[in-house]
């Protein structure tokens, strides 16, 4: 039973490092390539301030496109942390995978709320304090990020079974 | 040892508030795409909205989407309430909830356009996506995602073997 307990660990690891692997490279196009996005907007940006006549404007100010791209990046460089030690150790249950999805999650949860303050913020300097729908607005899709709000949701409580994974784990250890 | 019992027991009961939230907000997202379906049904149907093909492919396409992304947050609920009950996450039946998510996550990049497309016909599909790129593009997200949980499904999985053993031990 013991053999046959140990087996299956050993495959369900195993299983783990391969798709680890597979994230891994994923994550690593994504950094590439929402960074490589990002910045172009923000060169555009600075490069034509008041956009010429025929000129499509980007849309988002230059501070929203910087604050958006430190987020996602900082993200993605916590998850790829993750999924390379995930991809060495096949061991998922760990007090700094824990930490590391917690910080992921903080991330994404700044991202989804932070540029809605900055609208706010910019939207209260031209219109008077008084109007309550303005702060309503607020949580329309288009100006908070409801599927970051989400992934937040989702790697806080990841976060939270890994703490009480490693546990586990750590019992285990300590058993054998 | 005294220690790890009680991470053990603190982490437990984090889990269980975290959950029943998580889970109360499943089922407000899952009541919101039921509605959202319905509205499209009623599009669809109703005559004042002046339905052409391209348009009825679309609120095909929405209905499907809607229905699936309702299934996703109804199984994820169900899911989180049950570790709200008992606070252990690492069961079986998280384990096959999280595979259920995964292959819904992978059939919603699937079966809206195909279902529109058996709806309102081949025509109907490119008037409704002229840019196959962008839709090709959503989907190869929405398939990402979906290995995603199957990945977690995996983790989930190995920690049910340690909860096992831990089970046993005690």
């Amino acid at each position: 039973m013991d053999y046959n307990h140990d087996v299956l660990k050993e495959q369900a690891s195993a299983r783990i490092r391969q798709f680890a692997k597979t994230a891994l490279v994923i994550s690593v196009l994504f950094f590439i390539g929402q960074t490589f996005l990002y910045l172009r907007r923000i060169i555009w940006n600075l490069a034509y301030p008041n956009p010429l006549p025929g000129m499509t404007p980007i849309g988002y100010p230059t501070g929203d496109l910087i604050v958006k791209c430190i987020l996602t990046d900082s993200t993605l460089i916590l998850l790829t942390v993750l999924f390379s030690r995930l991809r060495k150790t096949g061991l998922p249950f760990t007090q700094t995978n824990s930490i590391l999805l917690t910080a992921a999650g903080i991330l994404q949860g700044l991202y989804a709320v932070l540029p809605a303050f900055f609208w706010l913020g910019t939207v209260l300097r031209y219109n008077a304090f008084s109007e309550p729908h303005i702060y309503l607005q607020f949580f329309r899709p288009n100006v908070m990020n409801y599927l970051s709000l989400s992934f937040c949701i989702l790697l806080l409580f990841l976060a939270r079974t890994f703490r009480y994974g490693a546990a586990l784990q750590q019992e285990s250890d300590e058993t054998l | 040892m005294s220690k790890q019992i009680t991470n053990k027991n603190t982490a437990i009961e984090k889990l269980k508030k975290g959950s029943l939230l998580t889970a109360v907000i499943c089922a407000a997202a899952a009541l919101a795409d039921l509605y959202g379906a319905f509205c499209s049904v009623y599009i669809c149907l109703s005559d004042q909205f002046g339905m052409t093909a391209g348009t009825r492919f679309q609120a095909v396409e929405i209905f499907t989407a809607f229905v699936i992304v309702a299934g996703i947050v109804l199984t994820a609920g169900i899911m989180f309430f049950r570790i709200a009950g008992n606070g252990i996450p690492f069961t079986g039946q998280t384990v096959r909830s999280l595979n259920i998510i995964g292959i819904l996550f992978m059939l919603r990049a699937i079966l809206p356009p195909l279902a529109g497309t058996l709806i309102s016909g081949s025509e109907a599909f490119h008037i409704a996506h002229p840019d196959l790129f962008s839709l090709i593009i959503t989907g190869f997200y929405t398939v990402i995602e979906g290995l995603m949980f199957l990945f977690i499904a995996n983790i989930i999985h190995y920690g049910s073997m340690l909860q096992l053993e831990s089970d046993e031990t005690l």
